[in-house]
């Protein structure tokens, strides 16, 4: 999927207190494996179902005819009930729902209740026709919020959850932070040029990596000259070698860890908070700001 | 106020809030104390101020999402529908579910004119051109169908009754309740599925009927379905009514945009389906356990006409006075 498609599924719900959040929500591919998955629990299911009521069959005819009843009863909950059940239970999520992080909500960003639950999974005969699921899936793709028919008339979406925490971008922590005696002027940049830096590695934007260098060259020569940071020997010098510097100055100023961990680093910008009020940076950052958000 | 200093200032309420939603999570939200709730809505309202100011000052994609994320959570705790009771479950079955029906006569009265006037008609039918039967629907079908109706009942509660009859309480539930949900699904188009889904299943009833008549094994047949056929029959026709309620909405949104339209239709239908399904499954267990028994006819005629008058006085009772809530 490209990277413009996720973009754009975004969808804003207001909250009562007037602020808007976003979801993202989620598109026929990846909730068409995580209905393949529901099919593998079903089947599992149904087959140990099958199991424990076939042992009924040693009591006899008595056993063996209450047996194939509760199977028969088996089969139904679990053609018709299974995503309702589910979903109403772990608040909008099936087994594969849950696996691939998808959750069914209201339009309003509500959970789900029980007849929403239902009704939409209901629905899905409707959504299946007449083959391979092409009404719900053409109706995905002709609505914004990617809706089959079962959402559209019960009101809901499927999003995709996040659950990503400030740097949960693993590679930002395993660079070492900027020392305080490399910098030859102040140990401090502005939240905008940060921000700037953390979109240039929002993976969500899938920019590759020899761009993501072109662009971070402009931006860390700029923030070099702004820290009094020597420059790298051209000769020793890594093929993303300014995207790893990039990635050591995010550590150093643009973590909640770095600002929990280490309060002399927190004490020192706090001194120059009132000297430096947020400005956007030197031309080039503006630029590469935009550039960004072009890609 | 710098970013850093925010974060640093701030972060102890979104660890909070991490904490609080974790435990409305485990814990029924009726089991939280008033002081809890009181917090958690405090943290919530100070988090979204916190998650503007972020959107306002561009402070990085990242803080933006982690806090988007920790208010969707938070606002899911807050706003989230009242949990299944058994007291709404009651309050449903003895108000909710009649008074939709009556609030959506109009679906209900076409619905069974579209399922009653086909079967009368093909019941006619075979019964004066038994030929035309044999031309709709198969021969070993209605050959099977009459054979049941030929052949002796159960006279005893033994081994062979409930074994058998067990695994047809699982086969009525499994294919009727499945027809119920087809007739309802098929609603989506327009209502046309229904409407073609009903039509269908009573021309094809019908002719059975008219056979089975025709055979002369009426009065074997009808002691047979009088009484499950109360709940039976009309919890399809329920089922169809609902899925004309979708049609309807999708087809003639008013006033309303369609999506709103459709909701709210959406919303009673489901709510009547339920209902069907919940007479389908006592319609199951009367037609697997009492209608095959061998006991006089006439007993089973009373019990039937009794059910049907329970039926009919349940949706012309029920739901009729005011109640200040939807249930």
């Amino acid at each position: 999927m490209s990277a413009s498609l996720i973009v754009d599924s975004q969808v804003t719900v207001e909250t009562p207190e007037g602020v808007d959040f976003r979801f993202r929500t989620a598109g026929p591919g990846r909730r068409g494996i995580a209905f393949l998955v529901d099919w593998v629990v079903k089947i599992v299911i149904l087959i140990a179902v099958g199991f424990l009521f076939g042992i009924f069959s040693v009591l006899g005819d008595v056993g063996a005819g209450l047996g194939t009843g509760l199977m028969l009863f088996a089969l139904f909950a679990i053609s018709w009930l299974y995503g309702g059940l589910f979903e109403t239970i772990w608040d909008g999520q099936t087994p594969g729902k849950r696996t691939f992080r998808l959750r069914v909500v209201r339009r309003n960003g509500t959970p789900i209740g029980f007849y929403e639950a239902f009704g939409r999974n209901l629905l899905l005969v409707g959504d299946a026709f007449p083959g391979c699921y092409t009404v719900g899936v053409l109706s995905m793709l002709c609505t914004q919020r990617m809706q089959r028919l079962g959402d559209l008339v019960f009101d809901t979406m499927v999003i995709y959850e996040q659950r990503e925490r400030v740097n949960a971008d693993q590679k930002a922590l395993r660079v070492a932070p900027l020392q305080r005696l490399e910098c030859g002027n102040r140990f401090d940049l502005p939240d905008r040029t940060l921000s700037i830096i953390e979109s240039l590695f929002d993976r969500r934007r899938g920019i590759v990596p020899t761009r993501k260098e072109e662009l971070a060259t402009i931006l860390a020569d700029t923030i070099r000259k702004r820290l009094g940071v020597e420059p790298p020997d051209p000769l020793a010098m890594n093929q993303f070698e300014n995207t790893m510097f990039l990635r050591r100055v995010l550590r150093t100023f643009g973590t909640i860890e770095n600002v929990s961990e280490s309060p002399e680093v927190a004490e020192l910008n706090e001194v120059k908070i009132d000297l430096h009020p947020d400005d956007d940076g030197p031309d080039e950052i503006v630029e590469i700001r935009e550039e960004i958000r072009k890609e | 106020m710098k970013r850093d200093r925010f974060l640093r200032e701030r972060q102890g309420d979104w660890k909070r809030l991490e904490a609080l939603v974790e435990e409305v999570k485990t814990k029924p939200s009726r089991k939280l104390s008033g002081a809890r709730v009181t917090e958690l809505a405090r943290i919530y309202r100070s988090i979204c101020f916190d998650l503007s100011m972020v959107q306002s000052r561009e402070w990085g994609d990242d803080l933006e999402m982690y806090l988007n994320d920790l208010v969707a959570r938070g606002h899911n705790c807050l706003y989230r529908s009242p949990p299944i009771s058994l007291h709404r479950f009651i309050v449903f079955l003895t108000d909710g579910f009649p008074r939709i029906l009556h609030k959506r006569q109009v679906f209900f009265w076409t619905a069974l004119a579209l399922f009653a006037l086909p079967f009368l008609t093909a019941m006619m039918v075979a019964i004066v051109e038994p030929a035309i039967a044999e031309t709709v629907v198969d021969k070993s079908m209605l050959g099977s169908a009459s054979e049941g109706y030929a052949t002796e009942l159960y006279d005893s509660v033994d081994d062979r009754y409930v074994g058998e009859r067990s695994s047809m309480a699982g086969f009525y539930v499994l294919n009727n309740v499945g027809i119920a949900f087809r007739c309802f699904a098929m609603g989506v188009f327009f209502g046309i599925g229904t409407a073609k889904e009903l039509l269908f299943n009573g021309i094809v009833l019908g002719l059975i009927t008219g056979h089975i008549v025709q055979e002369g094994y009426s009065s074997n047949f009808f002691s047979f379905v009088i009484t499950h056929g109360a709940f039976e029959l009309t919890a399809i026709v329920i089922a169809g009514s609902a899925g004309l309620l979708i049609g309807f909405g999708m087809i003639h949104p008013g006033r309303r945009t369609r999506l709103d339209s459709l909701r709210d239709h959406g919303s009673d239908a489901i709510k009547l389906v339920v209902g069907a399904a919940i007479m389908l499954g006592i319609a199951a267990m009367i037609e697997a356990f009492f209608s095959p028994l061998a006991i006089p006819k006439a007993i089973k005629y009373f019990v039937g006409t009794f059910c049907w008058l329970g039926v009919i006085l349940y949706f012309t009772l029920c739901g009729r006075g005011t109640r200040s809530h939807e249930s």
